[in-house]
């Protein structure tokens, strides 16, 4: 501390400190003088001489003082970053480039890791979420399940992973359990229609239990929460709001507490606002809207009645109570579990009874802090793709990085010879070549933050919908990048000076064959890395380019152009399923006034939008249960499509509640459940369900046609009228002449003369439905598309480089062989042939990686097998091609020399 | 007169016990030096200040502008406590490894 102090004293005082040391030795030599004068009698001058002679070299002397006062160290360093930050301009573009590839690598690693980190790694934004518990259960086939509503994906041991509970669960938990100081339940309810100032939208809600808020520890940043009195069937209906909703759709209104709104046709009244981090429970989803799940028979989507007992739908989660372990909660809560499960089965409708079903669910008792669901496995998918595409493009940044600073090496080797003959020391200069390093590094690191600042909003939004993501830079990630950079700048910039001035002065004043070819080899196998990396990436982008070409090819079996499709929900607004029927009617009749429109339909499901609807049926005549896709229609849905009817009759308006079940059936279905073409008068029912009691009579087949994504073939299909089987929520396509989406105002308008409280949800072309099917590939394809372009643009500019300063390097050689007969052709062999092989080598090893890669990437392909040996082959052509003119362009002007000259270059 | 070499690191020992009876300046340390060692030792003369300043730095010396004999200004140098201790150990170190050295050079002449 006191040195520092005084440290500190010297520098802020620097002249005086000069000044006194000047002084003090002015004096000794004056002191040495005037005894020298009268011990031995020389004269003034002679006395002066003899004392400075014996003094030393002053200069000498106050250099290595300040060295001892800690002064020497920061001149040197002021100086050398002086030097570098010349020595950096005057090679502006040596500079730059290595600051770009620098900054693109680390920045695309840091946004990346940041992202991925984020959405597969994030926790909750509430209060000590590693305090938080989350269920699942691992149920098979023979699981005491009656209904489940909720996600599910596939569990260890071919068992399935649900995250859903019943009701009789969550209040077994709630009121018994001694490990938790809170347990409460929540779940998603998708969109609903909000009314409010006067206008129809829609939001996406939740229903959360009394103690939701309390057990996450989130507070209202205006009002209040919901708490246990609001979870009452009887309590006054209350909402909280998100402060993004707060400010998206009320504009931040600051008299927003206790305003009305109606959700699903029901009033509610907004209670309070939500902090703008928390944007619910899950790690990549937002909700606008929480309500009390007491109020759940009141928004039910489909308007039916309230939950069944035997459905398991809620999420539950809980808050551990000090000190307590998930263990000890798994102890408590298990046996309680199990015989919840026993009641809820018990409770289940008697339509559905099923005896041989005894299994118990496996209870897990897990970590809350990602919520009970985590990101979904096809993001988790997609970032770890562009992670790995990240990281080849940190190797190239790093290996060109490398080779450009070898080169930069190699032509400063002149200077840092004439710099250790005057008398710089070696470790002087490798402090000098240090701070040049460093300096390039921090330029390239700042840089790099910047693209990473820029990149982490852009990135997310590619992958999932409407994600709110508060992505914060990684400081490992930025760290991890920055210094396997700098690292890399130090290895090659340094290292190899190292090696040089040991030397010593002398061999280095004539560059000695050896140490360039050895210089040389290091430069080569460099490039070979980036010319493997580069192809990896060309071969993949090449077969996501070749799939979604496949995917263009894709015959969909009915005409996506000038199709509108959109979805409505008008159940709120309607009584009973017959009024719904009657208000669709009306709705889609005055939707074909509008001028333009050619025809109106509605389908349960959205066609090719990854959604399906899959149904256990028999049919009479051979009674085997088999699993078919089902799609509910309006009775024109064939003809406004545009799907042809093979055979039989369509579905018609007259199919209405009353009249005989009906069914059309695709040519799949015909085939693979009836084993004939025409099966025209079969009969089938649903296998289980209410509703298993009535059959359908097949009246008709039509062609194939895709179902829910173009990847997969057509599967066996049936239609039924949606009069005899009433949906909510439809998706409605819209037959235009010309442009869809130019309707867009008219058939808004014409919706809403009928019903104003009705928003139109998702507009968009059949075709731009489709396209969002492709997100994947289509990003994966630009992506590694342009990392690609890259790396083989930065290998190509590296190989030009070798290929030059070889040339240069044996332009002496190559004058010999000229002058004694060689022909350009030789000369051009003698270069060239220096350089094929790393080219050669390098796209092997490529081949390979890429091969490796492809095989990882197969389920995100289509139509092309991960080798695909003609995509290996254009890309590998492309690659020699263009390296191959990065060597031609420099062998073409050695061979271009002029052999007197040549002669004449040593 | 014999000369020798000064052993590395006895420098800053000599220094120490030079400004160990009175304060001296720079000069002053040299002449000290030479008296207290019968001027058997060589001491380069520049190479006295950047040893002072690293003592100094090291908190075994303190500093003060003052006159000289003859009247002009110079600068002073003292231990602190901090040197006046370094100098015992020194000293102690330094007499016991000699003291060693001296027995074996001794015992091989025998």
């Amino acid at each position: 501390m006191r040195r520092l102090r005084m440290l500190w004293h010297r520098l802020a005082h620097r002249a005086e400190v000069e000044r006194q040391m000047a002084d003090e030795l002015a004096f000794h030599i004056d002191a040495r003088a005037t005894d020298l004068m009268s011990r031995l009698g020389l004269s003034r001058a002679e006395a002066f001489r003899q004392a400075r002679i014996e003094f030393g070299s002053v200069e000498k002397y106050k250099d290595e003082s300040r060295a001892s006062l800690g002064l020497r160290l920061l001149d040197d360093l002021r100086a050398d970053f002086r030097f570098a930050r010349r020595a950096l301009t005057k090679n502006l573009g040596f500079s730059l480039a290595a600051i770009v590839i620098l900054a693109l690598g680390i920045g695309a690693n840091t946004a990346v890791f940041s992202v991925v980190d984020a959405m597969l790694m994030g926790t909750l934004p509430v209060k000590d979420p590693q305090g938080l518990v989350a269920f699942d259960t691992l149920q098979t086939r023979d699981s005491m399940v009656a209904g489940y509503s909720g996600n599910g994906r596939p569990g260890p041991g071919g068992t399935a992973r649900r995250t859903s509970f019943p009701m009789v669960t969550f209040e077994r938990f709630r009121d018994h359990a001694t490990t938790l100081s809170h347990v409460f339940a929540f779940t998603s309810i998708g969109s609903v229609a909000v009314v409010a100032d006067a206008s129809a939208e829609m939001a996406s809600a939740q229903l959360v239990s009394g103690s939701y808020f309390d057990g996450l520890g989130v507070p209202a940043v205006m009002g209040r929460t919901l708490g246990p009195s609001d979870d009452r069937p009887d309590a006054e209906p209350a909402a909280v709001v998100s402060h993004r909703y707060w400010q998206r759709r009320f504009f931040g209104d600051a008299g927003i507490i206790g305003k009305t709104i109606r959700v699903n046709g029901t009033t509610f009244t907004i209670v309070g606002v939500t902090p703008e981090s928390f944007h619910g429970t899950e790690v990549t989803e937002s909700v606008d809207l929480s309500v009390p799940l007491a109020m759940s028979p009141h928004l039910s989507p489909t308007g039916g009645p309230p939950r069944s007992r035997a459905t398991w739908w809620l999420l539950l989660m809980g808050r551990l109570k000090p000190g307590v372990t998930r263990e000890q909660v798994f102890a408590e809560l298990r046996p309680i579990f199990n015989e919840s499960v026993l009641t809820s089965w018990s409770a289940r409708d008697p339509g559905t009874r099923n005896p041989e079903r005894s299994g118990m669910p496996t209870m897990r008792v897990l970590s809350g802090s990602q919520g009970p669901n985590g990101p979904s496995p096809r993001t988790r998918d997609s970032l770890t793709y562009v992670f790995v595409v990240a990281g080849v493009v940190l190797l190239i940044a790093c290996v060109n990085v490398a080779s450009l600073l070898l080169v930069r090496a190699a032509n400063r080797r002149q200077e840092m010879t004439v710099r250790l003959a005057l008398g710089a020391s070696r470790a002087r200069l490798i402090r000098q070549l240090l701070t040049e390093s460093l300096l390039l590094a921090t330029a390239g690191a700042s840089a790099g933050l910047a693209i990473a600042w820029w990149a982490k909003d852009a990135l997310p939004p590619m992958f999932e919908d409407d994600v709110v993501l508060a992505t914060a830079i990684d400081a490992r990630a930025l760290a991890f990048a920055g210094v396997l950079t700098t690292v890399t700048a130090l290895v090659f910039g340094v290292g190899h000076a190292l090696r040089a001035t040991r030397v010593g002065a002398m061999p280095w004043l004539k560059e000695t064959a050896r140490a360039g070819g050895q210089r040389a080899l290091m430069a080569r196998t460099l490039i070979g890395v980036q010319i493997a990396a580069s192809l990896v990436l060309i071969v993949v982008a090449g077969l996501f380019v070749r799939t979604l070409y496949n995917y263009s090819l894709v015959d969909v079996g009915f005409d996506t152009r000038n199709l509108m499709v959109f979805q409505l929900d008008p159940t709120p607004s309607a009584a009973d399923s017959a009024d719904v029927v009657e208000l669709y009617e009306r709705l889609l009749g005055e939707v074909e006034t509008v001028p333009g429109v050619q025809s109106v339909t509605l389908s349960a499901l959205p066609v090719v939008a990854r959604s399906e609807w899959t149904e256990t049926i028999r049919t009479e005549r051979n009674e085997t249960a088999r699993e078919v896709h089902l799609q509910v229609v309006r009775w024109n849905f064939f003809q406004t499509l545009g799907m042809p009817l093979v055979a039989g009759r369509s579905l018609q308006a007259s199919d209405t509640a009353n009249a005989p079940r009906v069914a059309v059936i695709n040519a799949a279905m015909a085939r693979e459940v009836f084993d004939e073409d025409l099966p025209i008068g079969q009969r089938f029912r649903f296998a289980n369900g209410p509703r298993r009691d009535v059959p359908f009579e097949v009246v008709g087949v039509v062609r194939n046609a895709k179902y829910s994504r173009l990847s997969e073939p057509e599967p066996s299909t049936f239609f039924i009228p949606y009069t005899q089987f009433p949906t909510g929520r439809m998706t409605v396509e819209v037959r235009t002449m010309g442009e869809a989406l130019a309707l867009t105002g008219g058939v808004r308008a014409a919706i809403q003369r009928i019903d104003p409280g009705l928003p139109l949800i998702n507009v968009r072309t059949q075709d731009a439905q489709i396209q969002e099917t492709l997100r994947n590939p289509r990003i994966f394809a630009a992506l590694t598309a342009v990392a690609g372009a890259i790396g083989l643009l930065l290998a190509c500019i590296g190989l030009y480089g070798v290929v030059s300063y070889d040339a240069r390097r044996r332009t002496g050689e190559i004058g010999v062989r000229m002058a004694l007969g060689a022909e350009r052709s030789d000369v051009l062999r003698l270069v060239m042939g220096q350089t094929s092989w790393i080219v050669t080598i390098g796209t092997g090893v490529g081949l390979i990686l890429a091969g490796a890669l492809a095989q990882l990437l197969r389920g995100q392909l289509f139509g092309v097998e991960p080798f695909d040996i003609s995509t290996m082959a254009s890309a590998t052509l492309l690659l020699v091609a263009i390296a191959g003119l990065a060597v031609f362009l420099p062998a073409r002007r050695a061979a271009r020399l002029d052999p007197t000259q040549a002669l004449r270059h040593e | 007169m014999r000369r020798a070499e000064l052993l590395p690191g006895t420098l800053d020992l000599l220094i120490l016990k030079a400004v160990s009876l009175r304060a001296e300046h720079g000069y002053g340390v040299l002449l000290r030096i030479e008296q207290i060692t019968g001027g058997a030792l060589l001491v380069e003369q520049g190479a006295l200040y950047p040893a002072l300043y690293r003592l100094e730095g090291q908190g075994l010396l303190e500093t003060e502008w003052g006159t000289s004999d003859n009247n002009r200004k110079a600068k002073f140098y003292s231990l602190t406590a901090a040197g006046r201790k370094r100098l015992k150990a020194e000293t102690e170190r330094w007499t016991v490894s000699a003291g060693a050295v001296n027995t074996a050079l001794k015992a091989q002449e025998a």
